[in-house]
């Protein structure tokens, strides 16, 4: 092995491919740190980029924030929960395969074109201006820089070019538009009658054994959930601060010596001039500024000189961030504007994490005192308030140690605390109602110590300011209710089966007779049913009724004159026999402007959403995709 | 390996392996460090190539294409010119092959989508861009070479769209039977709620041109459930 190698070493080619080996290691440090290997926190790498467990979180927030309150009845159980997660997986997962066929494309927006959609999004705008605040609020919000930030946008813009693909460009074909109208705007003249299976109900004979297999066969409509009963008792803030009384004097008291939080907060108008340091020296950074701020000092327009110099979004505007109170800008920005004395008046040089700025005050709104009469409930309510939670967090322990001590029983901690003790409804695994949706709640009621052991729970916080002890009252298996149980259930079930299936026997031998050319009047006649009839109804037409019009446009049309006649069951279990006499084609050329535009559109939107999921889905099928499933709890 | 006894002999050994080997390794050295940065300039490049491009794209989908057409149609080529390898030159293609369509000149319109199928050639967007090309061809009566064209793709992700193009073909050509049935697969591929609908609505109304082969398989299947469907397709075979 050594040998074959030294030997090797003789050839030049071999010299060469050393000599990349020596120089990959010397570069190796800058490859690592622009992402080659996966993160351990990835939970899925889309052709190399990762998608971290953090980006899976952001994405399942915001999807679970759409369905609001809804989201825990529609997803109970961890597991539901997880299926939830891995459906927004895919999501992300796509997106980033979206991403990566735009980079492919080479499409990348230019700074100016972020500059300007960052400044036209109306949440970065007090009255209608550009206010670089907002933008700053938001981003320590998120916790986001704003190079990312400035990524983002770049990105979005880059991707809704990409869509113009399959928007802004996407056709629709003068023949598609007549067909699509011609399929949409067709009238047909249709004869129908409906067989009632209501009538076979009681004709119809059921056996014991029949009974028995349909019951066999349909155990699962059968089953029932365990439950839950428990006794609980719960402690809430709101509870203790309705019992709670605080005197005019208190509030006056309250009032007097917090004088600052009636204060309307002070906001100041600012304009400033900005040279980052994310992409020069400190030293070359602090020798622009300084120039900057000479300039100034001089006597040159505050707003001309931001406008050329300012490395800030605020440049257009001369600098100007509009109103802004405390704790929203940069610590040192914020001494620095509110040191400032009189409108007009311009900072010494001042370093925060973006770089160095001079700042000039434009403007200052004072904040007032607001008159006690009107603070009046609001300090009655937090006076309330603080009491009522020093006296929930002491109820609260002692709540909760008495229910440990005293584990057989509620009726110690109830008295303690003067808590009255309270029995749920059942509640199943997957939840009840109000505190009983609890995902906590309902863990803790059907852990061991409480369902087997008999124990009293802990104090559980159903929300910060609400606290549950319980224990089991009594507990249900689940189980499969018994044939006796629901005998009537299954008998209705199956003579309702029955009877469905006798009106389709009678309306299929009607429909081969009327195909036939046979006569079926006579035999109406005896049922009692007649036809019924509309001329040149449309798929919207509630004429004939929902359902029938709806197998009328499924029906053949007639050939040669001659009318086809189809059966079908309705969603009622009645049974239908319909007959296409006629069908008339709308006169395309006397639609409106606005019908045809219609169409025009629908077609697009159809065409363009088609061809959007096959790409996805294409790009899918050539991407390499690993998901970590076991990364995602 | 040998084993040098002095440190005499230990610095010949590295001498001669240096006079042997010195000069590929610099050589290495230089093409592997003039690679990193060369291709750190050229990444650099291409960025600021693409920024101008989007630039002069936005530009471009500002005009007024019904008002200036001179200038949308010039503007349009020279994208597809100076960025004819990027994404620009193809978005740019593509709002010229709408503009001719909607001023009716399918020639001009397919010779544009010739010009995209080309450019997008190993691309995941090929497939979309024949079958757009095909809906121009049969808007030319061309049925043949739409039919032709379709029939080329052969990516399964674009099945339910390819179908449903065919089926228009064959409708346009007057094969009722042979569009019922590219219809019902399309409807079978597609996942998009929108054309699924409209597809079954093709479906339904070709309800008579079932085909023969169809039929069968259906005359095959279990029906003991009466429900709407299957009760449908009793009665028809």
């Amino acid at each position: 092995m050594m040998e074959s190698i030294r030997t090797g070493v003789q050839k030049p080619w071999i010299k060469f491919l050393l000599a990349i080996v020596v120089i990959s290691f010397v570069f190796a440090g800058y490859f690592t740190s622009s992402g080659l290997g996966s993160d351990p926190n990835a939970v899925a790498t889309v052709n190399d980029d990762d998608i971290t467990a953090n980006d899976l979180n952001a994405a399942v927030q915001a999807e679970a924030a759409r369905y609001g309150e809804q989201f825990n009845a529609m997803f109970p159980t961890d597991e539901r929960r997880r299926e939830f997660r891995l459906s927004v997986l895919d999501k992300l997962i796509n997106s980033e395969l979206v991403a990566q066929e735009v980079k492919e494309l080479g499409l990348r927006a230019s700074d100016s074109q972020v500059v300007s959609q960052v400044q036209d999004i109306p949440a970065f705008q007090v009255d209608g201006k550009f206010s670089t605040a907002m933008l700053d609020q938001l981003l320590v919000r998120r916790g986001w820089s704003r190079e990312e930030f400035r990524q983002m946008v770049g990105d979005d813009i880059a991707q809704s070019q990409f869509i113009q693909i399959f928007s802004d460009t996407e056709l629709a074909m003068p023949y598609e538009v007549e067909q699509r109208i011609a399929l949409q705007q067709q009238e047909r003249t249709v004869k129908a009658f409906t067989i009632k299976s209501e009538q076979f109900l009681d004709t119809v004979s059921i056996s014991d054994e029949e009974i028995e297999q349909y019951y066999q066969s349909n155990l699962d409509s059968y089953k029932v959930a365990e439950t839950l009963t428990v006794d609980y008792i719960e402690l809430t803030m709101d509870d203790l601060a309705a019992d709670i009384d605080v005197s005019e004097d208190e509030i006056k008291q309250f009032y007097d010596s917090n004088q600052d939080l009636y204060r309307a907060e002070e906001e100041r108008r600012v304009a400033h001039i900005l040279v980052n340091t994310e992409d020069k020296s400190e030293d070359e950074a602090k020798a622009k500024i300084d120039a900057i701020a000479a300039r100034i000092a001089s006597g040159e327009d505050f707003a001309e000189v931001a406008k050329a110099e300012s490395e800030d979004f605020s440049a257009e505007q001369g600098g100007d961030l509009g109103f802004a109170g405390r704790g929203v800008m940069d610590a040192e920005f914020e001494k620095a504007m509110f040191e400032l004395e009189s409108v007009g008046d311009v900072s010494d040089v001042v370093e925060s994490e973006f770089g160095f700025h001079v700042i000039k005050l434009l403007d200052i709104k004072d904040g007032d005192v607001r008159p006690l009469a009107e603070v009046k409930s609001e300090i009655e309510t937090r006076l309330k308030n603080d009491k009522a939670e020093e006296t929930f967090y002491i109820k609260k322990d002692k709540m909760a140690q008495l229910a440990f001590d005293r584990y057989d029983s509620l009726t110690a901690a109830a008295a303690e605390t003067e808590l009255e003790i309270k029995t749920s409804e059942p509640f199943s695994p997957q939840g009840g109602q109000g505190i009983f949706a609890n995902a906590e709640l309902i863990k803790e009621a059907y852990s061991q110590d409480v369902l087997v052991d008999g124990k009293n729970s802990s104090a559980i916080e159903v929300s910060e300011d609400h606290a549950v002890v319980l224990r089991a009252n009594q507990h249900i298996p689940a189980r499969t209710k018994s044939l006796e149980e629901v005998k009537s259930q299954v008998t209705t079930a199956l003579k309702r089966k029955k009877a469905r299936e006798a009106a389709a026997e009678i309306g299929q031998s009607l429909v081969a007779k009327l195909n036939d050319g046979e006569p079926v009047d006579a035999k109406l006649a005896d049922m009692g049913i007649e036809w019924k009839e509309a001329s040149n109804i449309r798929r919207n037409s509630s004429e004939l009724g929902f359902d029938i019009t709806r197998i009328a446009f499924k029906a053949p049309k007639p050939t040669n004159g001659v009318a086809k006649a189809m059966g079908s069951e309705l969603m009622s279990g009645d049974f239908a026999v319909v007959q296409v006499t006629k069908v008339n084609t709308p006169d395309i050329s006397k639609l409106s402007d606005a019908e045809q535009k219609q169409a025009v559109s629908r077609i697009q939107r159809s065409m363009g959403d088609s061809g959007y999921s096959a790409l996805v889905k294409a790009t899918r099928k050539d991407a390499d995709v690993v998901k970590f499933e076991e990364r995602v709890q | 390996m040998e084993v040098y006894s002095t440190e005499e002999e230990q610095i010949k050994a590295l001498k001669d392996w240096w006079s042997e080997n010195g000069t590929s390794i610099i050589v290495g050295v230089v093409i592997g460090v003039g690679g990193f940065f060369g291709y750190n300039w050229w990444k650099s490049e291409n960025i600021a190539k693409q920024q101008q491009g989007s630039n002069e794209y936005q530009t471009f989908t500002q005009i007024d294409a019904a008002n200036e057409q001179e200038s949308f149609i010039s503007a349009a080529n020279q994208i597809k010119a100076d960025y004819a390898d990027s994404g620009y030159a193809i978005l740019a293609a593509l709002h010229l092959a709408k503009k001719q369509v909607d001023n009716n000149d399918y020639a001009a319109a397919e010779k544009e989508l010739n010009w995209v199928v080309t450019q997008t050639e190993g691309h995941d967007l090929q497939p979309l861009m024949k079958i757009r090309l095909a809906r121009v061809l049969n808007a030319q009566q061309k049925y043949q070479q739409a039919e032709t064209l379709l029939t080329s793709i052969t990516a399964e992700s674009y099945a339910g769209l390819k179908q449903q193009v065919l089926g228009d073909t064959y409708l346009l050509m007057g094969d009722k039977v042979k569009a019922r049935s590219a219809y019902a697969t399309a409807k079978e591929s597609t996942e998009s709620y929108i054309a699924k609908n409209e597809l079954e609505m093709l479906v339904n109304d070709l309800a008579s041109y079932e085909s023969e082969a169809v039929k069968a398989d259906d005359a095959a299947a279990p029906t003991e459930e009466s429900t709407t469907q299957q009760s449908t397709d009793k009665q028809e075979s």
